[in-house]
């Protein structure tokens, strides 16, 4: 690991920190249910929303009510970014005058937006109008965002209420987490990236000649879209020589903001934060970084506020940041260090000032290894799913760790919501162990957990490992399955797994070498993708719903302290074991494999 | 094709909520 990597990693450690405490207060004002300090403004706009909707934003029927209205909404928002997507060739600003999605790939494309997940079969500068890129896709970006915002609300409420059913409104938390945190971060970052270089303009395409022509290859395709492959199973490449090139525009800056602060991570470009229109230089490189933790970790000091314990919150944020160094410390490692084929030929590896050293391939020239390394750790320890490289390019080591990141349950900083929440199930579970353990009463912030808790807890953690591994399982047994694969063997099966994992963990990003815009992934990884969402959240707002309903208990000679080190420790602990125990042999199969046969072959 | 995929959001949605019934049943101990 370079000193360039180490001093990158500190400096954006320190600068989030430093930006997630203050949005923890304004994110506690906003889950608590008074004005917001510097919106009382905006007030008079949220009550005409509730007039406007007819809410009653003081009617609260309970964690079922909660749930009824929350997957009401979101199946309206599928049905609704399915209709652009098949009717865009007739609506406004289509420039390009793109055609109508296929009905498979729209259909993913809904319930990816949707869920938060915004896995992409399609290319965005090839496939969507500006109309369906602003209206569809950015609208549910803000939607699913507020959506997870108002479960990890809803939880918080659940241990802040005592003896009540209520978990607050919906609506009301949908309506204040959009309006009072979504859209004026988004705002601010917007103007940001323009000022960067973002492009921000409803023009046609730019057709411009080249200086130079340049020759490149690319995958032959068939008449499906699939990759042609020779008898040995190898994908057919074409040489080509290009000497125009056709300069995407659109409305990139909006959508940019609230991809990264949202934990979205859908591009406008198919490139994604790759692309120079959606992250321009160093500096938008950083803060992209940072608005993807920013809500995740703000949301662990609200949870502390809220709670009237700030140590919790702290100890949740600890707990994420520990796993997240480590990791990241492996990856930037492992993409630093010397190929060892090139190594034996003695290839001078090592980073100075005319090198990057190690393992370029699949990393932004631009940003290098360290500005690459930590935006791959950042967007899959988030459920962002934006990449500014190639994973599949990664070393296997490099490329398993954030597969493993997706796979622990996007619980390290995690979701905009889903992080907090998603960490908050496995404190149960971690409480619970310890209650096993040592005998003590399992209790976590003054409420017992018991059978029922515990029966859901086990239910949201489990629902991701069996879709994951069931679904790559189905996918390596089909031949339609097998057919996307642009690399044979253990890389192969990582493209899979990582494909299944990143939709059931709604993180969304792409190991990419699998060609998954078919009717059998689109429709495969569209279900993974719903109820690795919601059938996650209605068992948590089932425990939201069952602790309201208890007493808050004072803390006792018996309680277990759950803000402080040990029990840090033990959340960790709690993670990675369910995370290894559920994912290892099938990693075994993929990255660890491949990682043998990279040293096997000296 | 599209009366199939529309089709397929609300069955989706047909099947979460019926899986939310299950988990209130699960509090309650309903048969």
């Amino acid at each position: 690991m370079s000193t360039q990597s180490m001093l990158l990693l500190f400096g954006f450690l320190v600068a989030l920190l430093a930006l997630a405490y203050p949005l923890g207060i304004l994110l506690a004002r906003v889950g608590d249910g008074g004005a917001v300090p510097g919106f009382k403004w905006l007030q008079g706009a949220e009550r005409l929303l509730y007039k406007l909707a007819g809410v009653k934003p003081e009617q609260d029927g309970g964690w079922k009510a909660y749930a009824i209205a929350l997957l009401s909404f979101n199946a309206l928002g599928a049905l609704f970014v399915y209709a652009v997507q098949r009717l865009q060739a007739w609506l406004p600003l289509n420039p390009q005058a793109m055609p109508n999605l296929s009905p498979d790939s729209s259909f993913n494309t809904a319930v990816s937006f949707v869920s938060n997940t915004n896995w992409q079969g399609y290319s965005g500068e090839q496939a969507m109008s500006y109309f369906t890129q602003m209206v569809a896709l950015t609208g549910q970006n803000f939607f699913s965002a507020a959506t997870g915002i108002a479960v990890a609300f809803a939880l918080v409420r659940g241990f802040k209420n005592s003896s009540v059913k209520s978990i607050g409104n919906f609506w009301v938390d949908l309506t204040r987490s959009t309006l009072y945190v979504l859209l004026p971060l988004s705002l601010l970052f917007s103007i940001f990236l323009m000022g960067q270089g973002v492009v921000q303009n409803f023009s046609a395409y730019q057709d411009v000649k080249l200086i130079d022509p340049i020759a490149y290859t690319t995958p032959k395709l068939d008449a499906a879209g699939q990759p042609l492959k020779d008898a040995k199973g190898e994908a057919i490449v074409e040489h080509l020589t290009a000497t125009n090139q056709t300069i995407a525009m659109g409305p990139v800056a909006s959508q940019e903001a609230i991809k990264m602060i949202g934990t979205n991570g859908g591009g406008f470009f198919n490139a994604n934060s790759a692309h120079p229109f959606e992250n321009p230089t160093p500096l938008s490189n950083f803060a992209q970084m940072l608005a993807i933790f920013l809500i995740p970790a703000g949301l662990c000091f609200a949870f502390g506020r809220m709670v009237g314990d700030q140590r919790q919150g702290v100890a949740v944020l600890a707990a994420m940041a520990l796993i997240f160094v480590v990791s990241t410390v492996v990856l930037m490692g492992a993409e630093q260090s010397a190929h060892p084929q090139f190594a034996a030929l003695g290839v001078d590896q090592s980073p100075s000032i005319l090198q990057a050293g190690g393992n370029m391939e699949g990393k932004e020239t631009r940003f290098g290894i360290a500005g690459s390394s930590l935006f791959a750790a950042v967007t899959t320890a988030a459920s962002c799913g934006a990449v500014n490289g190639m994973h599949d390019s990664f070393s296997p080591i490099g490329g398993m760790v954030p597969l493993l990141l997706i796979q622990l349950g996007e619980v390290v900083f995690g979701g905009v919501g889903s992080g907090l929440y998603g960490m908050l199930v496995f404190a149960i579970l971690a409480v619970f162990i310890a209650g096993l353990m040592i005998g003590r009463t399992p209790e976590y912030l003054g409420k017992k957990i018991q059978s029922h808790e515990m029966k859901m807890a086990a239910i949201a953690i489990l629902v991701t490992p069996v879709l994951v591994l069931g679904g790559t399982a189905i996918a390596v047994m089909l031949d339609a399955g097998k057919a996307g694969i642009a690399n044979p063997g253990a890389h192969g099966v990582t493209e899979i797994l990582y494909a299944f994992s990143s939709a059931t963990n709604n993180n969304g990003s792409a190991f990419a070498g699998l060609s998954a815009n078919t009717p059998f992934y689109n429709s495969m990884l569209a279900v993974a993708m719903w109820f690795g969402r919601f059938a996650m959240i209605v068992p948590i707002l089932a425990i939201a719903g069952s602790l309201a309903n208890k007493p808050r208990l004072h803390a006792n000679a018996g309680t277990l302290p759950t803000h402080g080190p040990i029990f840090v420790g033990l959340l960790i602990a709690v993670v990675l074991l369910v995370g290894v125990l559920n994912y290892v042999p099938a990693l075994a199969l993929g990255p660890v494999v491949e990682h043998l046969q990279l040293h096997a072959h000296l | 094709m599209d009366a199939l995929y529309i089709g397929a959001i609300v069955l989706l949605f047909g099947l979460t909520w019926a899986f939310a019934a299950g988990c209130a049943r699960m509090k309650t101990g309903a048969k």
